[in-house]
């Protein structure tokens, strides 16, 4: 069942003479198939031992610095070369890095990530512009790095893989205990 | 510096069946921002195929040095009734694409493709497709610049190495 899901963003700023960022923008959003908001520990609910190759990831894929999506946890599975649903398909991805006081190193057995890092990946060939040959999409640098407590807001490209991951530097592959927030709308 | 407040809200008309009633916010220290800008892809300069947003080295910062600096990139596709095809002379876009690329030259230090307008685009696929009316707001990577370009809504049709539609877009970066 569908419902309407209206997402409001308010900038407010304590200085709005050197800066006009006093707005809010608005926008309404048909709400299908959505599993809601859920929230999670990254590594202790979704990866216990680090795993690799979680939820159909290719652990040949390759992430920022070589890091595979094996590592990750997929936010959204891409359709891939269905260049048709770039055009139907709406969706919509709310992430927000909840660690903070109360979830920190001192209390827990593991290291905690301060810093949530989201890339792309395909979820199989694409085919490129031409209509010709497919690619492969070899994945890319982080597009977002959210900080503890912030949160990103991105009507996403149905075509591509959202993929999140806590490393503790460049090389790290297992993930860090982090609380994350998410939900895709549709 | 001025501090920035961001609350974004979600609220449902069917909470019994999506709970999706909730606010989050978080206050940033705005440094060197040039608050919130309006632009035309068509006429803005720098915008000869597609517009750059964010600069890798807007805030000293490159591949080769470490990123300690969160930054916020906020952008809408603003265009809309009273700026549609009817009125200009250029034919308008519905969608703007968001992309991100490296700026260094040695491809040894930037291993991400740009995007190119040869008929083939090797690159980076969009990281967001916004409609017309739609906003996104992200912690973006410093590391990389970010690039918005008008297509249709798959962006095969896009601008990428012409020049691109009437599209006003709105965008600030926040540091």
């Amino acid at each position: 069942m569908g419902s309407k899901v209206n997402t409001t963003f308010t900038f407010s700023s304590t200085d709005a003479t050197s800066d006009a960022l006093s707005f809010s923008v608005n926008e309404t959003l048909a709400l299908t198939g959505s599993g809601g908001i859920t929230r999670f520990n990254l590594r202790t609910e979704k990866y216990p031992q680090g795993a690799r190759n979680q939820n159909g990831a290719n652990a040949e894929q390759n992430g920022p610095d070589g890091f595979g999506t094996g590592s990750g946890y997929k936010l959204y599975h891409g359709s891939g070369s269905e260049r048709s649903q770039a055009i139907d398909s709406r969706a919509y991805l709310y992430v927000k890095n909840i660690t903070g006081s109360g979830f920190s190193a001192s209390a827990a057995a593991q290291p905690t990530a301060s810093v949530l890092h989201i890339f792309i990946t395909s979820s199989g060939q694409i085919n490129d512009f031409t209509g010709g040959a497919t690619v492969e999409s070899p994945g890319c640098y982080d597009i977002a790095r959210i900080p503890q407590g912030s949160f990103m807001y991105l009507p996403i490209n149905p075509r591509v893989s959202y993929v999140c991951y806590t490393p503790t530097g460049s090389e790290c592959n297992e993930n860090m205990n982090t609380l994350i927030e998410y939900g895709i709308f549709r | 510096m001025a501090t920035v407040n961001t609350t974004f809200t979600f609220s449902s008309t069917d909470i019994s069946s999506d709970a999706l009633s909730f606010s989050v916010s978080e206050t940033l220290a705005l440094t060197g921002s040039g608050g919130i800008q309006r632009a035309n892809l068509t006429s803005a300069t720098g915008s000869a195929s597609a517009f750059e947003l964010y600069n890798s080295e807007s805030f000293g910062d490159n591949l080769e040095s470490g990123v300690t600096s969160p930054t916020y990139l906020y952008l809408k596709n603003i265009t809309g009734s009273g700026f549609s095809a009817s009125a200009a002379s250029v034919s308008t876009s519905s969608h703007i694409h968001l992309y991100v690329s490296g700026t260094v030259a040695d491809a040894a230090n930037n291993p991400i493709p740009k995007l190119e307008g040869t008929g083939v685009y090797p690159g980076v696929f969009p990281i967001a497709s916004i409609r017309q009316g739609g906003f996104t707001y992200v912690p973006i990577n410093p590391r990389l610049s970010y690039y918005v370009w008008a297509a249709d809504a798959t962006g095969s049709e896009g601008q990428i190495g012409g020049h691109p539609t009437e599209t006003i877009i709105e965008f600030g970066v926040f540091n």
